[in-house]
């Protein structure tokens, strides 16, 4: 002999009930829980009648359908957006590409500068050290005539010269 | 190569498409919209309820869905994927408007709310007169959204879309269970809203399908 309950299970309210006897989501207990109580209560009744009304209204209505021209209209905005992401990109490189220019217009600007430098170095050179001779300035005329050019100057050695034939 | 009749469209599958769209093939982007427009536009005019906004969400789905496409690794099925990009973009515009306030603005059509408990009623009563159509549709787009967000979504995916409960739970990021109990509890503030306008043993003409944009 079966028993069969005649009491909701306490987690569940009479509406969750109904909607899942709609479904048939329920089993088999519930099931004759269920329709005991529509036997039984009236306003149960009533109840799964107006659930079964909403439901049916729901479904019944009307399905909209798009405008002829949609797929165009999406489309286009495909279009506009790709143009638009495409426009933008510059935008966002823009920063990049000029620090990019700066430093390369930096590293010229050092390269041009170190090479002038090594110009006018080899131009005007340093300061030798004191042990060094100063650079040599035109004498004066006087003490010009002193001192005999060293290319005419000949040496007088104090042996005389001779020849490895002579005896 | 331009495609767009019913017999080409049913000839790719969703991957081969999205395989196509991926290489650059302009027509696959097309019918991959084509497929699934109504199915997007459907969804996010039932979440967000803002007419005004729906064509140009639903366009922004697409569009993104276009620029994230080559993330799309084929875990899930692709109308999962789509489907998870509508409701977040939902969600997010959703949160914008509100922080705009444009819900204050933006009331549906006020019409006297006896003047749609007196239509419903006359539907409910008797299914043969052509009555219902937007008023219905109106009071119960209003209920939704009178359901916080997280509800709403769940209940649409699920009473108005069909979609299977595992893929409510893919699409949402929530367990099954959660997506479960949500929607009841989701139907069940429906069912109590409605209940004014509702009458026992009624049944509903369906709505014929109409095209975006013929109410404004």
């Amino acid at each position: 002999m079966t028993v069969v309950r005649t009491t909701l299970p306490p987690d569940m309210e009479t509406e969750e009930m109904l909607s899942r006897y709609l479904e048939e989501d329920l089993d088999h207990d519930e099931r004759a829980v269920v329709e005991t109580l529509l036997q039984e209560r009236p306003d149960i009744r009533a109840e799964l009648e107006s659930l079964r009304q909403t439901l049916s209204l729901m479904q019944r209505l009307p399905s909209l359908e798009a405008p002829s021209d949609f797929v165009q209209k999406v489309k286009r905005k495909v279009r506009r957006q790709k143009r638009t992401r495409i426009d933008q990109q510059p935008q966002f490189r823009m920063p990049y590409e000029i620090l990019g220019i700066i430093v390369v217009i930096l590293m010229l600007v050092l390269y041009l500068l170190v090479q002038q430098h090594d110009t006018s170095s080899s131009k005007n050179p340093a300061p030798r050290s004191r042990t060094s001779l100063p650079p040599r300035s035109p004498a004066p005329a006087a003490s010009r005539d002193h001192v005999a050019p060293k290319t005419n100057t000949i040496v007088p050695t104090s042996k005389p010269l001779s020849s490895p034939s002579s005896p | 190569m331009q495609t767009s009749n019913v017999e080409e469209q049913a000839a790719f599958s969703d991957d081969e498409l999205v395989r196509r769209v991926k290489k650059g093939e302009d027509f696959a982007f097309s019918l991959l919209v084509r497929r699934y427009q109504n199915r997007v536009f459907n969804l996010v005019h039932r979440i967000l309820g803002i007419p005004e906004e729906t064509e140009d969400l639903a366009q922004e789905v697409f569009v993104t869905l276009h620029r994230s496409l080559e993330q799309f690794r084929g875990d899930c099925a692709f109308s999962t994927w789509l489907y998870r990009i509508t409701v977040n973009l939902c969600k997010n515009r959703l949160k914008y408007l509100f922080r705009r306030n444009f819900h204050k603005a933006q009331e549906i059509s006020e019409t006297a709310e006896t003047d749609i408990q007196a239509h419903v009623s006359m539907a409910l009563a008797n299914p043969e007169q052509q009555l219902l159509g937007r008023e219905l549709e109106t009071l119960i787009q209003r209920e939704l959204l009178a359901l916080d967000e997280e509800h709403r979504i769940i209940l649409v995916l699920r009473d108005i879309e069909h979609l299977p409960y595992e893929h409510i739970a893919e699409i949402t990021g929530l367990a099954l269970g959660t997506v479960k109990s949500r929607l009841h509890r989701a139907r069940s503030a429906l069912r109590q809203q409605m209940q004014p306008y509702l009458a026992t043993g009624a049944s509903i003409r369906p709505q014929q399908g109409r095209r975006f944009g013929d109410d404004r």
